[in-house]
């Protein structure tokens, strides 16, 4: 978990925002994934809070932040909130950083916001309809059955958090615990899940012309050792933006922020020092 | 080409085959992880309302239904026990949903209701409208449970994107069946809890009331004046030892619980008794209960004990209860009372014989009183009649004043109201002087003959003792009456013999004696020892009651040597000191 001085909120959409404000330099904003919220990005924030003012947020419906389900959860809605919530700040410009469906919802942003976006990194993300990835029980049984089932039992959500690490023997019950602690309540569970069911395709399939006509940097990190997300997503990206980089961790999985925090804050800081 | 389409049609239904195949072993698996999940989440439940929203909340999650909830109800009303609602934000309180009476009735008739809400919307309506909710198919499955009659699950699916339910409903009672199940093994659970908390609580009620009465028997055994024993026996009867005591116990006998722990009780008997009384003791002590009179040896000394006891048992251990108490003073107190009695009755027949006695004695002066009195009345009488019915009636006169002089004398005595004045005396003198009246007397009742002796060791100047002369001499005056009294020949003789810190004075006759066995009677009250013989002797039976009192009183005592026929010797010891001579 992140240390509770930097925490902040702000109401957005009549609904609570958690967010953190960490260390001095141009803003970066960090927008997490499905399945996590703010604390996946705990072991990289000692590598960048020196040279970046760090904006870490918890989604509507994730870690802190409110969990009612009357509003949308969708990528293009997060996207929306998250404009609102730097103009709010006071924030002009910015760098994104965004992992698992952060990375759609920063793609969103890329496109929709470019007047306030200096870069882009995704870090296994998702894109195009290439997600949700192969199912684990049978072809028509989606995703969401499986995160449903999930919210419901440790030991399933102990098993998906564990298939998304590459050094799986770290996972401690400590960092199980941050992963959990939405799941404890019916709110957290149910906001979980309508958060889930509000992914939609659609939202980036919109935004295909928009990602290949991006004239900012692009940083694509791709842990080759994830199993939830297919290679194709970060190779079909590079591919089809012109001057994107792409980095594959051989020692990351899809929760690679645990894996190698610091190689992802190097990479970071040398894509947007270049 | 129509082979390849026939191979390629096959192929088709083959991949068909197993799709289906597929679809149906994925959804077993969901059903088996479904029931998996429901069963191992109850380990920590211990109350129905968090077991139907647990359980509703997992079949909403895992079976894609948005409505799931439990009602109790009857005929008329329901009452909503749980729900879920996956399109509200928190659980609302429980009233979202609506039952009509037809759905009602049914629910009366019938255990499972599946219906369409779009097609029948009056059956189950919904109090607030959500935007992502359209209420489609509606499963009713009623139930029982020992704590519950009438139960029904009701589950609602979207009517708007999703299918309509499966029509494999096996999972649905599957779960249902555990569900009550659980709920019958909460419901047994806390009926032996509220059983146990009721039971803890009566033995508490009971404890504490015990332990109340105990005290209060404690407090009486300790505070108890008498001392109180628990002895304990064994199967032929023989003591074992004290047990139990209580406070009074060590205050009684001075001995403490160390000291009678392995003590037999008979050992503490005291000394005097005999071995065959000893026995009779033991025998008496075997009996169930009884009372046991008996002296003890204790530190205090020995003390007359009554014992009363009875036999109980007490965790399977024959033992004695025994009461003691110290019957010391009691005795003491009923020996007095029976003394008193005895001198009370002696004095009531002493009373009586001198009430006869007295009324003769009196009655015997007075009527020669009254008698010559009347006689003097009489004109006739000659001048020397009058002379001697004069000295008649003076002599009786004397005579009754004597008497009445004695038992005036005898009460002052009785009422502790005589005075000793001590004075120099000169026993000398005084003798010399008796002497002298005691001749005169003699020769009044024509006794001349007998001899009158003095006997008076001392020079006179050295016959002096202090004490009280009036009564020295009416004691002399009495003894010197006595003997002329029962003297008819002889002599009578007064005096004393010296020693070093005393004078014994003494008076002695030759008369007719006392015998022996009379010796002691002759100081008591109203006794006269008379025999046919000296039967005219008269007097009041005072005399020697007064003179032995007055010489107590005077420090000395009375005692008498006689034998029968050969005289008496009265005499008594007064202290004398020669300095006294001055």
């Amino acid at each position: 978990m992140l240390n509770k001085k930097n925490r902040h909120s702000i109401i957005i959409q009549n609904h609570e925002l958690v967010y953190y404000r960490i260390g001095n330099g141009e803003p970066l904003l960090l927008v997490h994934g499905i399945t996590t919220y703010s604390f996946i990005w705990q072991k990289v924030v000692p590598f960048l809070e020196n040279r970046y003012e760090l904006i870490i947020v918890d989604l509507l419906g994730c870690g802190d932040s409110a969990k009612s389900i009357d509003v949308e959860f969708s990528l293009k809605n997060h996207a929306n909130i998250l404009a609102e919530l730097l103009e709010a700040l006071h924030i002009n410009k910015v760098h994104l950083v965004g992992h698992d469906v952060g990375g759609g919802i920063c793609q969103i942003m890329a496109v929709r916001f470019a007047e306030l976006i200096l870069s882009l990194t995704v870090i296994n993300t998702v894109a195009y309809d290439f997600w949700p990835v192969q199912p684990i029980i049978s072809m028509r049984t989606p995703i969401i059955r499986q995160l449903a089932m999930a919210s419901l039992d440790l030991g399933a959500f102990r098993f998906i958090v564990k298939r998304g690490l590459y050094y799986r023997e770290r996972l401690s019950n400590e960092l199980m615990n941050c992963f959990w602690y939405p799941m404890k309540t019916s709110a957290g569970r149910k906001a979980f899940l309508h958060f889930a069911h509000c992914l939609d395709n659609r939202d980036l399939i919109e935004i295909v012309d928009g990602i290949e006509q991006l004239q900012i940097p692009v940083l694509i990190i791709r842990g080759d050792k994830d199993v939830y997300l297919s290679k194709q997503i970060a190779e079909k990206l590079h591919q089809s933006i012109k001057g994107s980089q792409l980095k594959v961790v051989a020692t990351g999985g899809h929760f690679i922020q645990e894996d190698e925090p610091a190689m992802i804050a190097r990479y970071i800081d040398e894509f947007i020092t270049v | 080409m129509a082979a390849d389409k026939e191979i390629l049609r096959r192929l088709e239904l083959r991949v068909k085959e197993l799709e289906e195949e597929n679809n149906s072993l994925s959804d077993q698996v969901e059903e088996m992880l479904l029931l998996n999940l429901i069963n191992e989440s109850f380990d920590e439940i211990t109350d129905e309302g968090m077991l139907l929203t647990a359980v509703l909340e997992k079949i909403s999650v895992l079976k894609d239904i948005p409505y799931c909830a439990c009602f109790e109800f009857s005929e008329t009303s329901y009452n909503c026990l749980a729900q879920y609602c996956s399109f509200y934000t928190k659980v609302p309180c429980l009233s979202v949903v609506s039952i009509s009476g037809d759905l009602l009735k049914e629910l009366n008739t019938q255990s499972i209701i599946r219906t369409n809400l779009k097609e029948k919307p009056g059956l189950l309506t919904f109090d607030s409208k959500s935007a992502t909710f359209f209420p489609g198919e509606m499963l009713a499955i009623t139930f029982q449970t020992r704590a519950l009659n009438h139960g029904v699950f009701i589950f609602v699916c979207d009517g708007k994107p999703s299918g309509p339910l499966k029509n494999d409903l096996l999972p649905f009672y599957q779960i249902i069946r555990i569900v009550t199940d659980k709920w019958d093994r909460i419901s047994l659970m806390k009926e032996l809890k509220q059983l146990n908390k009721e039971l803890e609580k009566r033995v508490e009620e009971r404890t504490n009331l015990l332990k109340q009465s105990e005290e209060k028997y404690r407090q009486l055994f300790d505070m108890a004046n008498d001392a109180i024993f628990l002895w304990e026996i064994d199967a032929n009867g023989k003591v074992l030892g004290c047990k139990e005591m209580n406070d009074a116990v060590l205050k009684m006998t001075g001995y403490n619980k160390d000291d009678l722990q392995s003590l037999n009780l008979f050992s503490l008997l005291a000394d005097t008794y005999t071995q065959k009384e000893r026995k009779v003791f033991e025998k008496d002590f075997a009996r169930q209960s009884g009372i046991l009179k008996a002296s003890f040896n204790t530190r205090i000394g020995i003390i007359p004990l009554e014992l009363h006891f009875r036999r109980i048992k007490l965790n399977n251990k024959q033992m004695v209860l025994a009461i003691a108490r110290d019957v010391s003073e009691r005795q003491a107190y009923e020996k007095q009372i029976i003394e008193a009695k005895n001198k009370a009755v002696e004095s009531e027949k002493l009373k009586s014989a001198f009430l006869a006695n007295m009324s003769h004695e009196i009655r015997t002066p007075m009527n020669a009183i009254i008698g010559f009195s009347e006689l003097l009345y009489q004109d006739e009488t000659m001048p020397g009649e009058v002379k001697l019915y004069a000295d008649i009636i003076f002599k009786n006169s004397l005579h009754l004043l004597n008497l009445i002089n004695d038992i005036v004398d005898y009460s002052k005595i009785e009422a502790e109201q005589v005075t000793i004045w001590n004075e120099a005396i000169n026993v000398n003198e005084l003798i010399s002087e008796l002497s002298i009246n005691m001749i005169s007397i003699l020769h009044q009742l024509s006794k001349s003959h007998i001899d009158v002796l003095t006997h008076t060791p001392l020079i006179d100047s050295e016959a002096v003792i202090i004490n009280d002369k009036t009564r020295l001499r009416q004691v002399f005056t009495n003894l010197i009456n006595n003997a002329i009294k029962f003297t008819q020949q002889g002599f009578i003789e007064i005096g004393y013999q010296y020693n070093q810190d005393y004078l014994e004075f003494y008076v002695r006759d030759s008369g007719i004696g006392i015998a022996t066995e009379n010796q002691k009677k002759v100081f008591e009250r109203f006794v006269q020892v008379r025999d046919p013989e000296t039967s005219s002797a008269g007097g009041t039976g005072l005399g020697l009651a007064i003179c032995s009192n007055l010489v107590e009183r005077m420090n000395g005592q009375l005692c008498l040597e006689s034998s029968i026929g050969e005289g008496s010797t009265f005499w008594f010891k007064l202290p004398y000191n020669k300095t006294n001579e001055s």
